[in-house]
């Protein structure tokens, strides 16, 4: 190899041995092979800087050591929810629209609205697992607000009802067949506090 | 088989062939919606571009265990970039011990010729132990001279990084095009009930977890320069939009008053943020301009619309729109006008994504049986198909250097990150044991 290279390119000096550090590679599967020294990179007297490698946008590690505070139903809402007194409705594929079930299912959620008239609602829209994330997202606030439009239409008030959807994200029956999605393809509905 | 064309800036041909497989209606699709024509599917069955072979001996090192682990992660690390970039194939190990490593101080040129390699990369790690300082070398064997050579000094843990920088060099040398090896992907995935947001190397390695709320966080979207992650959390109970930078400080997009704030896409220049918002009642696509928090309508439809995607000159925008009974891929300009259906031959197709030379457009469609990726050339209406009937497969999005996809899959029974060749070929799994799913590529 002709001299010149090495100083043409100003590399800086790095006299390195080969030794046994090819056998010993942790990747080479192969026999030592017969060889002595390896080619040594060479000295040049203006030798450049070596770039500093750094993360440009290294994105930190978030802190997990505090731990996110949720909010505490009123123990009468909190009853009432685990009681299942509202009770949710399911939805086709893809569809929005409310089956004859449904708005059968939305007039006794109604009636226990009226009941409980204190409480505000929550409807949450809710997809089963296929389709993308976004698609979902937007699926599921149909159904939340098809949902809400009807309830509304039965006569409950609309600034008690909010809705929220989470798309696939909280499945029901984290199952990948007929029965668990039609169980997640819902609506549900919650007291809220005060 | 049929050759129809070649991709310009990488003059890959893609070798198209008729597949057998046709979509089909499926039973629960909506009423509204056509039958399928029976037109069949195109699938890209990949054909490359002789690659070139390059060897890559064991850097040189110092004695020690630890330092030789150093050199070995350098080496395997750049050989694996060198290989999924799909510029190079990688001359077999076993064939080195045919070449002299010393033939008498130089390097026997002929010898790495005679083992098929047009290309040689030497490396050599610093003696210092509390630095890391690697120099690397890139030698043509035919032209018997030294193509370029890098000296890297980083922390010790940055031996992945410093081998990442030196194979983008590589590949910038024989291509003229910036290597896509110190890219990253953006996902979500679980933790407990919540899901959090993670960014790790282009190739899985260095996985980081970026938020701690507990709560749930969607859909990760890079910003142009790679120092924000728009996404969608619920922490505060509505489903907002939020910005993370790389200094980790959260911050909302804009003001939002409940409803539905998501999808979140860069535009390429970075200054606005497409997403989705009910907030006047319905999903709706809208832009939000940075600099003054003003938001812009641009869709104005009853149906679901959502998932925008850019054209890489920031001018036409890709969404899905069930306006027509199901979801499908439409084509609107930038300002919500000129509003046009892109897909037809299937009757489910979602999550769009635009190649970033603007010629396609990959996104997931419905099939019997689960979900698989499919790409649209624009120039030529031709629909290929990149996976098959292995249940879920859908998110797609673009590599940096439009040659490669990640995208989510649940073929092993969880989500999890993939990546593949735009032919579909080289599917690569990069996450594992998790639910991981919406990946986002950086620039």
């Amino acid at each position: 190899m002709p001299r010149g290279v090495f100083r043409n390119l100003a590399l800086p000096v790095l006299t390195l041995l080969l030794a046994s550090a090819m056998a010993a590679c942790k990747s080479a599967p192969v026999a030592e092979a017969p060889v002595t020294t390896p080619p040594a990179f060479e000295s040049g007297p203006a030798a450049q800087p070596a770039e500093k490698v750094d993360e440009t946008a290294g994105f930190r590690e978030a802190d997990t050591s505090a731990e996110p505070v949720r909010e505490s139903a009123s123990s009468l809402a909190e009853k009432l929810n685990a009681q299942g007194v509202l009770k949710r409705i399911h939805f086709d594929f893809d569809r929005y629209e409310l089956k004859s079930d449904a708005i059968r299912t939305l007039g006794d959620d109604a009636a226990a609205m009226k009941q409980y008239s204190q409480f505000k609602v929550r409807i949450e829209g809710h997809c089963d697992e296929r389709g993308t994330v976004e698609y979902n997202l937007a699926l599921g606030e149909k159904r939340a607000r098809a949902a809400r439009d009807y309830l509304v239409s039965l006569g409950t008030p609309a600034n008690r009802l909010s809705i929220v959807s989470f798309g696939k994200e909280r499945a029901l029956d984290s199952g990948h067949n007929e029965e668990a999605w039609a169980l997640n393809r819902r609506a549900e509905f919650s007291f809220l506090t005060e | 088989m049929k050759l129809l064309r070649r991709f310009a800036w990488l003059s890959l041909p893609l070798a198209f062939t008729a597949a057998t497989t046709v979509a089909k209606q499926e039973a629960q699709a909506p009423p509204t919606e056509a039958p399928i024509p029976s037109v069949p599917i195109i699938r890209i069955v990949g054909a490359a571009r002789p690659k070139i072979p390059i060897a890559l001996p064991a850097p040189q090192s110092p004695a020690g265990a630890r330092a030789q682990e150093v050199a070995g992660t350098i080496r395997d690390t750049v050989r694996d970039d060198l290989d999924f970039s799909g510029f190079f194939s990688i001359v077999p190990e076993e064939y080195h011990k045919l070449v002299r490593l010393d033939a008498g101080g130089r390097i026997a040129f002929k010898e790495w010729q005679g083992i098929g390699a047009d290309a040689l990369v030497f490396g050599a790690l610093g003696p210092e132990p509390a630095t890391l300082v690697f120099e690397g070398r890139l030698y043509d064997t035919a032209d018997q001279k030294v193509l370029l050579g890098k000296r890297y000094r980083g922390e010790p843990d940055q031996a992945r990084l410093i081998a990442h920088r030196l194979s983008n060099e590589i590949v910038q040398q024989y291509t003229d095009q910036p290597g896509i090896s110190l890219s990253r992907i953006a996902f979500v995935s679980q933790v407990g009930k919540g899901k959090e947001i993670y960014v790790m190397d282009y190739d899985g390695a260095r996985p980081k977890r970026i938020t701690a709320n507990g709560s749930i966080n969607l859909s990760p979207a890079w910003s142009p320069d790679g120092r924000q992650i728009a996404f969608m959390s619920y922490r505060s109970g509505a489903p907002e939009l939020m910005i993370i930078n790389h200094e980790g400080e959260l911050a909302k997009a804009f003001a939002q008053q409940g409803g539905l704030n998501s999808a979140p896409a860069w535009s390429p220049d970075g200054d606005t943020l497409a997403f989705t918002s009910s907030r006047d009642g319905n999903a709706e696509i809208y832009l939000l301009r940075l600099a003054d928090r003003s938001l812009t309508r641009l869709t104005h439809s009853d149906a679901i619309d959502t998932s925008p995607a850019w054209s890489p000159d920031g001018r036409q925008i890709a969404f899905t729109s069930d306006r027509a009974g199901s979801p499908q891929i439409y084509l609107m300009d930038a300002g919500g006008g000129n509003v046009r259906r892109l897909t037809t031959e299937v009757s489910y197709c979602d999550a769009a994504s635009w190649s970033p030379q603007g010629d396609k457009i990959v996104f997931t469609a419905r099939v019997p049986g689960g979900f698989d990726i499919f790409l649209k050339d624009l120039k030529t209406d031709q629909m290929g198909r990149l996976t098959e009937h292995a249940n879920i497969n859908e998110w797609p999005r673009w590599s940096p250097d439009g040659r490669h996809l990640v995208f989510a899959s649940n073929r092993t029974g969880n989500f999890d990150i993939y990546t593949m060749d735009v032919d579909g070929s080289r599917v690569r799994r990069l996450t594992r044991g998790g639910n991981s799913y919406s990946p986002s590529w950086s620039r």
